[in-house]
């Protein structure tokens, strides 16, 4: 068992004891590893990211290599995290602490556990899989409204976030939603190791062109179109359950699939422009009525999966095409349309 | 009189159909050969998230950790290691949202476990959205605005199907599908250039087998040169492609050597092309059979084959077995609905068979795509008037506009106008048009035109019972002696067995004292 996974029990330096050993997740790094745990400090409670260095200290391994560059994947988060702290991103879940641990009985280096702590969220936003425990359309638009809001923070300080799917967007009591997990993020004009993967984020959800292998060589269009894809499946996810990128890809016939295609990703466009209508078609009566229109908008918006067409109609082609400033002000308006119409309809119905 | 029949110069042109049946033909694989699939791993090279989640549903199985791992499957192309957790979400987790369930049935569908899936989640008939509504939700979609275009032709609305098409190109301007399928709408609009300019002037198609042969094709028709074909076969002789993805190529450079005269080379081409044909190369290959001789296609291709109809009905038309013919038609049409030719050959087989109600039905449904389709209204009169709907067949002829239709069917015409004449009772005035329309073959040399023709006017004597019909009908079956793979010779003897017919009838009352004619043997047994 790795250092980082033997957390449970101890009492961190900075007054944190861990409760609660929740699981283990891929790190942004590929082939790197995290742990979660919920950590508690006086009344505080917090969530701990643990960072799992014990590949470095594998059979064969380049130990010195190896722990570069997982501290490089540790120090790339929290000078992301400090980032957002410092320019007090709402939408956007902080860091509250960080440090590092010695696991008692290991050796000195192998024992060394680099950790951040995050504020406690309520839940992410999973649950919309379960007809059961689904929450009500004003939540699912709130839900898009503050995640466009919080990657739009981010992206005015130039990070892309790569990775905004269901289990990184957390809930909270008062209704409020952030983004969380910046461990796949990249900064303009500051290289990160993951930057040369094709894909950084989850490929799951992914947009297409990352998944065959196309990569803008720009900044924005690549890494930012990355994300307003990521927003476009998050809300499609948020009214089915389903995320956009393996609705598409179901669609496809076998030989059009990424593993599949031999030919480059304008060739196979067409194919992916076709399943993407008929995804849209499939999502269209599954999203309540009231915002129907709104959501199928913003979501073939987004999601294009070409993407020289994703982003507010207005912006095709212009500079701003990737900004979210449209669709942050679009949603909040959607958003209060739709409260007053649900209190509307309230007052009717008592 | 029956029109001629058109197939003796089928070309290679693209089919135009749904996307979905051009897709399943193997048509639109990656431009590019490939001979491998690719590793998962070339496409993400980082630790797969898929094995991750696979590790968390097997340690603990739930609706988020089936539902993620059914989606990762799908992305990954890892399907098969995902059928458990879509068996639970489809049989367990009834809670789950109804597109992860769906999602979750159609993974089973695909692996080959349909029979887990339970009845609320079984496919059942979908309603299918029409073309227009479909695309309203991503106007971005280059094929849905073929699938728009085509629908639009079939209906007949061919400027529409124009417009659309417009936008399609300017959306995909190198997609194969796209190229291929205004190509073809150009031709059915009778632009053959534009079709060649519309393939020849894509960035696609020097690399690309099928649009190669989709322009050696149309060139062909529009007897011109082909710019692709000495590619096309440098293409062919160099390999490397799966023999699915040459098989048009092949089968339109075999034409061009077989229209040339070179039946060596055509044969080579047209073997390469039979390896693994589409049913449109399948069909090539069946009309090629008449001048290259049997052996180029199996028995087995021919009936096995994917979209084998037009195939089928060539071979069955060869082999004069006209009645049969229609139902293959029928299958073609529902196939490749956009194409009028299933209908233009159902009603001229249909036709032969003496079977003037399905001839008269192919008619008017071939009609409705191609309004102005002198073939068609040829057809359409003489099945009409053939069946005594003279009014039809009357209008069906004179909608045919001589300016704009080649002399042949101009002759056919006019022996339409003597058959209707015939059947209003003005034998005078038949024979004035069915002689005009004889002489007007033979000045033409096509003497198998002049037997068919001479066959159409014995049989209305005959029907008429003018003084001369045998002699009218002994008269036809000499001039089509000299045309014995005629499938006009099929028709010849069924008007000489309803000859025998009558002659029996006549002989029965002339024994009974009821007349007085003398009746000859009629000659058909000659020609069997």
């Amino acid at each position: 068992m790795s250092a980082a996974a033997r957390l449970y029990g101890l009492t961190l330096a900075n007054g944190w004891t861990v409760t609660r050993h929740i699981e283990k997740s891929p790190n942004g790094t590929g082939g790197t590893f995290s742990e979660s745990y919920e950590v508690q400090n006086g009344g505080r409670k917090g969530f701990l990211k643990a960072f799992d260095f014990s590949e470095a200290f594998g059979v064969g391994a380049d130990t010195v290599y190896e722990l570069q560059k997982l501290l490089d994947s540790y120090d790339h988060e929290r000078d992301i995290l400090d980032i957002c702290s410092i320019n007090k991103l709402s939408k956007v879940v902080v860091a509250v602490d960080h440090g590092s641990a010695q696991v008692p009985n290991m050796g000195t280096m192998e024992g060394r556990v680099y950790y951040l702590v995050f504020e406690l969220a309520d839940g992410d936003v999973r649950v919309q899989m379960d007809i059961n425990k689904k929450f009500e359309v004003l939540l699912s638009v709130k839900a898009i409204r503050d995640v466009s809001l919080g990657l739009h923070q981010v992206h005015k300080q130039m990070i892309a976030h790569q990775d905004t799917k269901p289990s990184n967007v957390l809930t909270y009591s008062d209704d409020s939603f952030k983004i969380a997990d910046f461990g796949r993020s990249s900064r303009r004009d500051r290289s990160a190791r993951h930057d040369n993967f094709v894909v950084a984020g989850d490929p799951t959800y992914a947009p297409p062109e990352l998944i065959y292998g196309f990569t803008h060589p720009e900044f924005i269009p690549r890494r930012m179109g990355c994300d307003l894809y990521m927003l476009g499946n998050l809300s499609g996810f948020l009214f089915t359950g389903v995320n956009m990128t393996a609705s598409l890809l179901a669609k496809l016939d076998p030989q059009h699939h990424p593993r599949n295609w031999a030919g480059g990703y304008q060739d196979v466009l067409p194919y992916l422009q076709n399943a993407f209508t008929a995804v849209l078609n499939d999502v269209s009566p599954l999203i309540d009525l009231v915002v129907r229109d709104d959501m199928i908008k913003l979501i073939g918006e987004l999601c294009n999966p070409d993407i020289s067409f994703r982003g507010h109609s207005k912006g095709i082609g212009t500079p701003s095409q990737y900004s979210l400033q449209r669709y942050v002000s679009y949603l909040d308006v959607v958003a209060k349309r739709l409260a007053v119409r649900l209190r509307a309809d309230g007052r009717k119905a008592a | 009189m029956n029109p001629a029949e058109r197939e003796s110069k089928r070309r290679l042109v693209p089919r135009w159909r749904s996307l979905a049946t051009t897709i399943k033909s193997g048509e639109l694989a990656s431009p590019m050969p490939r001979t491998e699939v690719r590793a998962p791993d070339e496409i993400l090279p980082r630790p797969s998230d898929f094995l991750h989640r696979l590790e968390r549903w097997n340690l603990s199985p739930s609706l988020v950790t089936a539902a993620e791992l059914v989606e990762s499957g799908i992305v990954e192309g890892r399907e098969k290691d995902a059928v458990d957790a879509a068996r639970r979400l489809v049989s367990i987790d009834k809670n789950a949202a109804p597109l992860i369930r769906e999602q979750a049935a159609k993974l089973l569908e695909r692996m080959g476990s349909g029979r887990d899936i339970p009845s609320d989640l079984k496919t059942g008939p979908v309603a299918i959205k029409g073309a227009r509504d479909f695309i309203r939700v991503n106007l971005r979609d280059p094929l849905g605005w073929v699938e728009l275009a085509l629908a639009q032709t079939v209906r007949g609305a061919s400027a529409a199907a124009e417009r659309s098409m417009s936008v399609a190109l300017k959306l995909a301007p190198d997609n194969r599908h796209v190229l291929r399928s205004a190509a073809r709408l150009f031709l059915h609009r009778d632009d053959p250039e534009r079709a060649i300019r519309t393939i020849g002037g894509s960035a696609a198609t020097p690399t690309d087998p099928w649009l190669m042969a989709s322009e050696i094709a149309l060139a062909q028709v529009a007897g011109k040169s082909s710019r692709f074909l000495k590619r096309g076969a440098a293409v062919l002789a160099a390999g490397g492609y799966h023999p699915r993805q040459i098989t048009e190529l092949a089968g339109a450079v075999g034409t061009e050597e077989l229209v040339n005269g070179n039946r060596r080379k055509s044969r080579r081409w047209f073997t390469q092309s039979m390896v693994d044909p589409t049913g449109s190369a399948l069909a090539q290959g069946e009309w090629a059979t008449a001048s290259l001789g049997d052996g180029l296609i199996s028995e087995d291709q021919l009936l096995a084959a994917f979209e084998n109809e037009e195939a089928l009905a060539f071979h069955l038309f060869r082999h004069r077995r006209f009645g049969a013919v229609k139902h293959a038609c029928s299958q073609w049409a529902l196939n490749d609905p956009f194409s009028v030719r299933p209908f233009e050959f159902g009603t001229l087989s249909a036709g032969y068979a003496n079977d003037f109600e399905a001839a008269l039905a192919f008619a008017r449904r071939g009609l409705e795509m191609k309004p102005d389709s002198a073939f068609l209204l040829n057809a359409l009169a003489f099945s009409a008037a053939s069946l005594g709907i003279l009014a039809e067949a009357t209008e069906a002829v004179s909608k045919i506009n001589p300016a704009s239709t080649d002399r042949p069917q101009r002759l056919v015409a006019i022996a339409n106008q003597g058959l209707i004449a015939f059947r209003q009772g003005n034998e005078g005035v038949a024979r004035l048009f069915y002689a005009e329309a004889i002489d007007g073959f033979r000045r033409d040399g096509a003497f198998e035109s002049v037997a068919r023709a001479k066959i159409y006017l014995a049989r209305e004597a005959m029907l008429a019972g003018t003084a001369d019909w045998r002699t009218l009908l002994k008269d036809a079956h000499l001039s089509m002696a000299k045309f014995k793979d005629s499938p006009a010779i099929s028709y010849l003897m069924l008007v000489e067995e309803d000859a025998a017919k009558r002659a029996a009838i006549e002989d029965s009352k002339r024994l009974n004292g009821g007349g007085s004619s003398k009746i000859g043997s009629p000659p058909f047994l000659a020609l069997r």
